[in-house]
């Protein structure tokens, strides 16, 4: 296992996104990774022999698998159906974690075909608090719940997104996985400071981080006004240095262990500029917990 | 304010063109025909309407790649 992450007893930990156009990249270096994450939906109904890869897989480095479609962020109780998927594939495989996305994907039998922010409100935190619930006692073992990036002020709000996640992730005690670039893009996107809206987060929660890149888009022409742009997460770009900074801050703020996992879903560099973005990662962790503790010996004196 | 039938009406909004259009042209008719309450519909009144087209754009390309078998990951 890599360990440029460690910092004393600080067992921080870095790795990425198994995708199979990687897998052979990955198998050269799993020396340099620490743990890998499957998106589970990609196996819910493959065939045996390829779940057994993946139990290998699970064998020879850590694996967490990552829920894409459950839909957990409605007032509609996620669907039975979904959960056993994931229980089994859970079952099958024998990873150290799982995650899902506080996201709504669905409404009245209609696929949005994507995450979508689901309105913020007092509502939709309580029905992701049970559907959370439920997919607990279904599924078993640590899981972790990711905020999304939107393009879209989510409709209807009537909390932010670190009010309304710590709603959620205060109720149920579940973990947080914290996608800096989703953060991120939301942040500039609708006018926040990135680093501000970081630290009103949920940090105590954060077992996990996303970071992976995305790319400015033109917003649509209205009237005479110049159209301005969003960020939109596109998984296809390296991670922005401002994502790394706030990785900084975040290892700074926080006391615990952080996995870091890189997401990369086309468009691919080589492997090695990939290990690149890992070694990034390492050094924006270790900075950060260099900074806190400085800050701790110079609280101490 | 959420509820199961305004997740509804949000996720036809997002994936119906005609829908989109309509509401577009006449906000407050369109929620009021979609059975949408009053809260709901005012709701509606301040929405993001750039975002919401971006928002559009991005899950139409988000559904065609993945049903031409491309894939094109979550955030």
């Amino acid at each position: 296992m890599a360990d440029a992450a460690d910092d004393g007893a600080m067992k921080d930990r870095v790795g990425l996104g198994w995708r199979s156009e990687l897998a052979a990249s990955i198998f050269s270096h799993l020396d340099e990774i620490d743990i890998l994450e499957v998106v589970a939906d990609d196996y819910f109904h493959a065939p045996r022999e390829r779940i057994r890869s993946i139990r290998t897989l699970a064998a020879q480095i850590p694996v967490s698998l990552h829920g894409v479609s459950m839909g957990l962020a409605s007032t509609v109780p996620v669907e039975r159906a979904r959960l056993e998927s994931m229980a089994r594939l859970v079952d099958a495989v024998q990873p150290e974690s799982w995650s899902e996305h506080l996201a709504f994907v669905r409404g009245g039998g209609v696929e949005i075909g994507h995450l979508a922010a689901p309105p913020r409100t007092r509502q939709s935190s309580e029905g992701a608090q049970e559907n959370i619930y439920r997919a607990q006692r279904t599924v078993g073992m640590p899981s972790s719940f990711e905020n999304v990036a939107t393009l879209i002020r989510p409709p209807a709000s009537t909390m932010d997104e670190p009010e309304w996640m710590s709603a959620i992730l205060t109720a149920t005690g579940a973990g947080l996985l914290l996608d800096l670039h989703n953060l991120y893009a939301n942040a500039v996107n609708f006018g926040d400071d990135p680093c501000e809206l970081l630290l009103r987060c949920p940090l105590d929660r954060v077992k996990t981080v996303h970071l992976s890149g995305g790319r400015w888009i033109r917003e649509p022409a209205v009237d005479e006004t110049p159209p301005g742009r969003r960020l939109l997460d596109d998984h296809l770009h390296d991670v922005p240095s401002p994502v790394f900074d706030m990785l900084v801050l975040l290892a700074q703020r926080v006391d615990h262990p952080l996995t870091v996992l890189l997401e990369r879903d086309g468009e691919y560099p080589s492997f090695d500029l990939l290990l690149q973005q890992l070694t990034l990662a390492r050094q924006a962790l270790a900075e950060g917990r260099r900074k806190a503790r400085t800050q701790t010996a110079a609280q101490a004196t | 304010m959420s509820s199961p039938h305004f997740e509804e009406f949000l996720a036809r909004l997002y994936t119906d063109q005609a829908l989109l259009e309509r509401f577009l042209s006449d906000p407050a008719e369109t929620c009021r025909g979609f059975g949408l309450n009053e809260a709901e519909c005012e709701s509606m009144r301040s929405i993001d309407i750039t975002g919401l087209r971006m928002a559009v754009a991005s899950f139409n390309h988000k559904r065609a790649a993945k049903s031409s078998r491309v894939h094109q990951r979550p955030a």
